[in-house]
Formats: C-alpha cells, sequence, structure tokens
C-alpha cells in the first residue's frame, strides 16, 4: 500500500515538472521567424504581408467595418499582435476582443467587451502559440458594439511556412 | 496503512502540487500575461485545489 502511495505521489510530481516543462518549450524555445504571415479575409481579398516586426499592415482596411491595423510588435520575437482603432467614430462603442484557436467558436477568447475611449489606442493580443503552431489557424474575433454579431468582421490569420 | 490514511496523503500531495501550480501560474502571468492561462485556466486549476483541500479535510485522521 505504501509503495502504491509512493509510485502515485512520484507520478503526480513528474506530472508537474513535465506541465512546466511543457509550457516553458512552448514559450521560450527558439522562434522560427522565417514564417510567413498570410492573411484571409472573409471577402476573398487575401493578401500575403511579409511585414517584419513593428511594420504596419494597412489591408485589413478593406474589410467591411472600421478599419484594423495590425502590427508585430515586439523587436525581438513575434510575441504580440497590435491592433489599433485609430478612428474617431468607434469612441464610445464597446469592443469584443479575441482570438479563436482552430475551428471552435467556444475556444479561448482572451479579452471581453470593452469600451472603447480617447485613451484607447490599441489592444495587445499575445500571439506566442501561433507563431510556434504554424499548422493551426487562428482568428481574431472583433465586434464594436453590442448588436452586431461577432462573426461579421472576423478576420482569419493563417500561419505557413514558405 | 488504512485506505483512509492512503487517501488522506495521495490528497496532501494533490494539494501541494496544484497549490506549487496555482502559485507559479500567478507569478508567470504577472509578468507574462496568457502564458499558461491558454492551456489550463486558473479556475481550473484553483477548484482542482480546492478539491484537494476538501480531501484533505475529509480524510483528516481523528
Amino acid at each position: 500500500m505504501k509503495f502504491i502511495l509512493r509510485f502515485v505521489q512520484l507520478c503526480i510530481w513528474v506530472g508537474v515538472i513535465l506541465f512546466f516543462g511543457y509550457i516553458g518549450y512552448k514559450n521560450f524555445a527558439p522562434i522560427d521567424v522565417s514564417h510567413t504571415k498570410t492573411f484571409d479575409q472573409p471577402n476573398n481579398n487575401a493578401f500575403v504581408s511579409d511585414f517584419t516586426p513593428g511594420t504596419r499592415v494597412d489591408g485589413l482596411n478593406t474589410l467591411k467595418k472600421d478599419p484594423v491595423y495590425m502590427h508585430v510588435r515586439s523587436p525581438r520575437s513575434f510575441e504580440f499582435m497590435y491592433v489599433q482603432f485609430p478612428d474617431q467614430p468607434n469612441i464610445g462603442k464597446r469592443l469584443r476582443l479575441g482570438i479563436q484557436v482552430g475551428e471552435s467558436r467556444s475556444s479561448f477568447s482572451l479579452h471581453d467587451w470593452q469600451e472603447v475611449n480617447d485613451y484607447f489606442d490599441g489592444y495587445i493580443i499575445p500571439l506566442r502559440q501561433a507563431y510556434r503552431d504554424a499548422e493551426r489557424r487562428y482568428t481574431l474575433i472583433y465586434s464594436f458594439d453590442d448588436n452586431e454579431p461577432l462573426e461579421v468582421g472576423d478576420v482569419e490569420i493563417t500561419f505557413s511556412n514558405k | 496503512m488504512t485506505g483512509k490514511q492512503f487517501c488522506y496523503h495521495l490528497s496532501k500531495t494533490l494539494m501541494h502540487a496544484f497549490l506549487l501550480v496555482v502559485c507559479l501560474t500567478i507569478v508567470v502571468e504577472w509578468f507574462r500575461p496568457a502564458t499558461i492561462v491558454i492551456y489550463v485556466p486558473l479556475v481550473w486549476l484553483l477548484a482542482l485545489l480546492l478539491l484537494s483541500m476538501i480531501g484533505v479535510v475529509v480524510f483528516t485522521k481523528k
């Protein structure tokens, strides 16, 4: 009985170590910066951008909704995507912003409703996982008003090796 | 070792493990948001910690 207990306890601690090892591997392993970012838009007006960190991507303003500007913020690694809503008409509206992983709509959504105010100059979305997992599809979800369905204005973000 | 003692020791180990995971998660998330919670939400970890704590209390020797 005591041997079984010791074995189970050992398994628990090994599990904890493996869990943090996996997290560390996913988040701190070297990044292959040769990935090319491809933005597919719902209206099939897809374009490919080879932007470098800090470069602004203006192509997304062809969306039906207000312009959304994105650029990778971190100079050292592709860790964050910076989503900016520069237009004044958005002030006072409520913004929902999130990232969908894969095809499931119920997957992780980072941010919930927030009111856009004068001080709002953009939103930072961690994309560490995205740049390490090129095979999966990530969707940036946003909507500016409670009454607008989230489906409208979705931006499909795919990462592919070229 | 009785079954009750076995469950007590097991619950205690689980409680320590989840306590460590919760503390490390909070520390890591503080400095680097969305690092761990995108894999395991903090609410789940707290729930498991609570369950293990309840286990310790239930199986404590009288």
